[in-house]
């Protein structure tokens, strides 16, 4: 019976795996290659998993106690052992080789992606787009207050332009390379789209980044992970991936920190003047 | 040389403990055999709370309508379950019950070396147990910070558990490392120093070793989680800035400011990391030793083993940054620990040949220990080649931080050592008690154990793979990641855990029956060759050996050895005292 | 025997095993006292040092400020010396079999450790009194975290200290016992003194 269920375990794995209906969600960034690491390093890993395993159930069927059988006496085998050590180090630098030259693209964002900021706070994400003039402005935690949502620098000429969404989709545009600078103003959060393979921490008190090019048009979710207080599973945001025509017009409908704080400044007066009113 | 003489440490300052009163002989004991059933009553059961709360956290998975607990206590749960199963549990049950239970007895001494010191050390780590336990019951409740810790979150407002359970948990541990030193010391000292005669650290066990190496992880890594504790004792309870950076709170602003939270990381996990090896390494030992026995056979390459042991320990001080690949740290770190990490997997990988090679050409007893030690390869060989996924730097971007990293620490450092431990109690219960563990409930045990805890987590890598993020309350609407089918697999998953679960309340049960009414063992009942199953008497009696400590004259492996009759020979027999097979004149490959 | 030949053993043959039987089961010849000590300095110089790394890590960033020095430092780190030296003249004596000196030195090392522990105390106050509390800057919140780790540590020490002095008072016939007992004090003293020393030039320095 315990060759025949360690046989079925390793068969059931290997058919768990050729048949199962969960498996990465359809890639919709330039990061396939991250893909085909997965791909390689499952090939190599679970052909040893399944070498391994099926020599220990062999050894148990071939070598299992019987009346007057005895064990060899080998303490070891030098050759044997030399083999294997070369064998294993040959496949771990064939598994780590590849992933370290897809982390030097990973790290590496190109000259002209556009950044994009994504801050995080308990438990929701809001997005600064660097405006026209390519640049975002500086931040500080210590300026955010109720007017002031992102901590603008006020007298920073860049910050200007700067595109604020709040509570709401960010959109990409397609093929368009972004670099996302990741801030968090409270505590630890994750900025993480499964489909475009990517993550990174945001740590309050540092800017964190990646890259991607969006490769496939569609919304996707934002999902936070890392814990981040009980509304963690909720800390959710929309990222929309469209071609140039409709980003434009998505674009075109946001406002930058000036008519922003020109806005609330107008809304301080109203309310100012109703107050004197009554 | 077959006249023993008694040697030198044992006339040299240690004085054996005579109890005076049934207080000191069964509670405050200095009986290292006493205090290490101490340690593994106590590690089960809080370890048994911690199991509790995994089937709140998969029933709270697989029915999220239900809503069985609020997402803060959601967070607690998740948080002691990790705390109390890596610490409090696998720590406290490999070096304090196991160490102190083996340790004596396989490198043939009389007791710890220093055994008033011993006992503080159990008594400071139930305080440890209490204080954390009393966290359930105070204001706000235990913490919900993720047994990681990480600052600025655990200190803060959305976090349950602020008011006093992160407090008590840091004192918890701080206390744990205090006791956990004291006895530490003790086996370290009691391996290099009070062995009896004949025993080089080459004949010691691959059991020893691996207590021992793990001892001395533990002992050198333990002061970076103290360090990390105190500092943000001190950033909770007197507004330092140690690790806390300007921020704001729910539109507040904090008086926080400058610190940096991935300091904290860094020296969490420099205890972290070889954290996980202070519970593998045990494991490591435990495992190679049980392999033997019921193969009949000695330990395949006992050499390589060894080196294995101590160079997987001193590597494991130069890999803790592969837990923080996406934490933000510089990104270039990212290539050094991603190589740091996989050249580890050479010598672990080493080790596996090694068990499985043992199996070659062996007569393989398949005892319930040893069926424990087969699920241990088959858990512990899946649990290492995912590692190969989540150590290589970029092939963890995607995955970390979702479910596949929850299944491979747990098939790694939650399933395999567990199983170890099970097969270990399985195969010395005989030594501690005098009787048997039952055969069928051990069976049934084992089958429900190995396959339930190999179906609860094998399909859990692939929620990991489309994405499903772990420590989430609910997954919500997701429609892309989490189809309905992906919801079926948690419920099919939660099934497989209330079973496995279920079936340690048959473990529980039969140990108790069968410590009463189990089958009285007879001597050396798997004829093991290792020296703690040749004391006068069994279950070993207080100063373990008789008049005289053994000499030991063999590695602990002679088993099947050419020309003899036996297929073992005890430690402390010596070549002349060896009854030979017939038709044999002396030992050895050369008379066949 | 180095460490490498030792692992390169093979226990399994015969010619090892005939080495083998003679090994005494020691791989040190220290005592189980002096080696525990010694690895418990190891633990401990490992604390402090995982100490000074989070110290000069949290240093880099921008807002640290230099920790002012008050002069009752230099004072405090003479007395430590002080009663570290009191100590090893203890251990000559105690070596001579010279109970009643080693009584004298002993009492007067406790002394200057008290006062030691006192001094730095005085210390704190007066950082308080400027207004520099443990909250103000990383810097101050080190140096108290730091030196209460160290005061802790003497302490600890002082425990074992007042077994030895009551020890001196009721001494009868184990006299290498005690002046083992006294040695390791004295090492745990130097010990702390070096740990001292080392803190005292990282908070000066930075």
């Amino acid at each position: 019976m315990v060759p025949f269920i360690l046989l079925l375990v390793i068969v059931g794995s290997v058919l768990f795996h050729i048949f199962t209906p969960w498996y990465s969600t359809p890639i919709a960034s330039n990061w396939s290659n991250i893909d085909k690491t997965i791909e390689l390093t499952f090939w190599m890993t679970g052909g040893v998993y399944v070498a391994v395993l099926g020599f220990m159930t062999y050894c148990v069927i071939r070598f299992r106690s019987k009346e007057g059988h005895r064990a060899d006496y080998e303490p070891e085998s030098k050759k044997l052992e030399i083999i294997l050590t070369v064998l294993t180090t040959i496949g771990v630098a064939g598994l780590l080789a590849p992933g370290l030259i897809v982390w030097d693209e990973y790290v590496s964002p190109p000259e002209d992606a556009m950044p994009i900021e994504a801050m995080g706070q308990q438990w929701y994400w809001s997005f600064r787009l660097p405006g026209e003039d390519g640049v975002l402005g500086t931040t500080d935690a210590r300026n955010i207050n109720a007017d002031n949502p992102f901590g603008m620098n006020k007298n920073d000429p860049n910050g200007q332009d700067d595109i604020l969404i709040e509570g709401d989709d960010l959109h990409l545009e397609l093929e368009k390379p972004v670099k996302f600078l990741l801030r968090s103003i409270d505590v630890l959060h994750n900025f993480y789209v499964p489909q475009f393979r990517a993550k990174m921490d945001l740590v309050p008190g540092m800017v964190t980044y990646y890259w991607i090019r969006p490769t496939l048009a569609g919304g996707y979710e934002i999902l936070c992970a890392e814990l981040c207080g009980v509304g963690h599973h909720a800390m959710r945001g929309f990222v929309k991936v469209e071609g140039k025509e409709d980003y434009k017009n998505w674009l075109d409908d946001q406002s930058t920190f000036k008519a922003l704080q020109e806005e609330a400044k107008l809304e301080n007066k109203e309310k100012l003047a109703f107050h004197k009113s009554n | 040389m077959s006249e023993s003489i008694v040697p030198e440490s044992e006339l040299e300052e240690v004085e054996l403990y005579h109890a005076k009163s049934w207080w000191t002989e069964k509670v405050f004991t200095q009986d290292a055999k006493l205090i290490a059933v101490q340690y593994g009553l106590t590690a089960f059961a809080i370890g048994f709370v911690a199991l509790v709360l995994s089937w709140f956290m998969r029933i709270q998975i697989a029915f999220p309508e239900l809503s069985i607990i609020s997402e803060g206590t959601y967070y607690q749960f998740i948080t002691m379950h990790g705390m109390i199963m890596v610490v409090y549990l696998l720590t406290a049950l490999f070096l304090g019950a196991f160490g102190n239970y083996l340790i004596p007895l396989m490198v043939g001494a009389r007791d710890m070396v220093f055994p008033y010191l011993n006992m503080v050390s159990y008594w400071t780590y139930l305080v440890a147990v209490l204080v954390l336990f009393v966290s359930f019951f105070t204001p706000g409740g235990p913490t919900g910070a993720g047994w990681t810790l990480y600052p600025p979150q655990a200190i803060l407002g959305g976090t349950p558990g602020q008011e006093s359970g992160i407090i008590l948990m840091l004192v918890s541990l701080c206390i744990f490392i205090v006791g956990f030193t004291m006895g530490g010391l003790n086996y370290v000292i009691t391996i290099l120093q009070a062995r009896t005669r004949g025993m080089t650290l080459m004949r010691m066990p691959l059991t020893v070793w691996g207590i021992f190496t793990a001892t001395v992880l533990a002992l050198f890594a333990f002061p970076a989680l103290f360090v990390s504790a105190v500092m943000m004792l001190f950033d909770k309870l007197l507004m330092t800035s140690f690790f806390m950076p300007a921020l704001v709170e729910f539109g507040e602003n904090l008086t926080y400011g400058g610190g940096s939270p991935i300091l904290f990381q860094h020296l969490f996990w420099f205890f972290g990391h070889p954290e996980v090896y202070i519970v593998a390494l045990p494991a490591f030992g435990i495992v190679s030793d049980l392999i033997s026995v019921h193969a009949r056979k000695n330990i395949f390459g006992f050499r390589m083993m060894v080196w294995a042991i101590v160079g997987i320990g001193a590597l494991s001080f130069i890999v803790w940054a592969h837990h923080m690949y996406v934490s933000g740290m510089n990104p270039y770190f990212g290539f050094f620990f991603a190589t740091t990490t996989l050249i580890i997997a050479v010598p672990t990988a080493l080790k596996v040949y090694n068990w499985v090679l043992t199996l070659w050409k062996g007569n393989i007893h398949l005892t319930i220990p040893m069926l424990f030690c087969l699920a241990f390869i088959v858990t512990f060989l899946n649990g290492g080649l995912t590692g190969l996924f989540l150590g290589n730097v970029v092939v963890d971007v995607p995955l970390s931080d979702t479910y596949f990293v929850v299944a491979h620490f747990h098939m790694v450092m939650g399933i395999a050592p567990v199983l170890v431990i099970l097969g270990a109690i399985y195969h010395w219960f005989p030594l501690i008690t005098g009787r048997m563990l039952h055969d069928g409930m051990g069976r049934f045990h084992f089958w429900v154990t190995f396959i339930g805890s190999y179906l609860i987590y094998f399909p859990m890598h692939y929620l990991g793979f489309i994405g499903v993020p772990r420590r989430y309350y609910e997954m919500g609407q997701t429609e892309a990641l989490y189809t309905s089918s992906a919801a079926d697999l948690n419920v099919f998953i939660t099934l497989a855990a209330l079973a496995v679960g279920f079936a340690q309340l048959v473990f529980v049960f039969n140990v108790f029956w069968s410590a009463k009414k189990g089958i009285v063992a007879e001597k050396n009942p798997w004829k093991a060759a290792s020296l703690e199953w040749q004391t006068p008497d069994q279950p070993p009696v207080h100063g373990n050996f008789g008049k005289e400590l053994p000499v030991i004259y063999r590695w602990a492996y002679d088993y099947s050895v050419p020309g003899a009759e036996d297929d073992f020979i005890p430690q402390d027999v010596p070549n002349e005292k060896v009854k030979l097979a017939k038709g044999h004149s002396q030992l050895g490959v050369e008379s066949t | 025997m180095s460490i490498f030949s030792t692992l390169s053993q093979k226990p399994w043959m015969a010619d090892q095993a005939l080495v083998d039987n003679e090994h005494m089961g020691k791989s040190m010849t220290l005592s189980l006292r002096k080696a525990t000590l010694f690895l418990l300095l190891i633990v401990i110089a490992i604390l402090f040092t995982l100490f000074s790394v989070a110290y000069i890590g949290r240093m880099a960033y921008g807002d640290w400020r230099t920790l002012p020095e008050p002069l009752l430092l230099w004072w405090n780190t003479a007395i430590m010396v002080f009663s570290s030296f009191s100590f090893y003249r203890a251990n000559v004596n105690a070596d001579h079999n010279n109970i009643k000196k080693t009584r004298i030195y002993l009492l007067v090392s406790g002394a200057l450790t008290i006062s030691f522990i006192v001094g730095q105390l005085f210390v704190w106050r007066e950082l308080i009194s400027f207004g520099y509390f443990v909250s103000t800057n990383p810097s101050y919140g080190f140096f108290y975290l730091l030196t209460a780790l160290h005061i802790l540590h003497l302490l600890g020490g002082l425990i074992a200290w007042l077994v030895v002095t009551l020890k001196s008072f009721t001494l009868k016939n184990d006299p290498v016992n005690f002046a083992l007992k006294v040695n390791l004090c004295a090492i745990y003293w130097h010990f702390l003194l070096i740990v001292w020393a080392f803190l005292f030039v990282m908070l000066l320095l930075t």
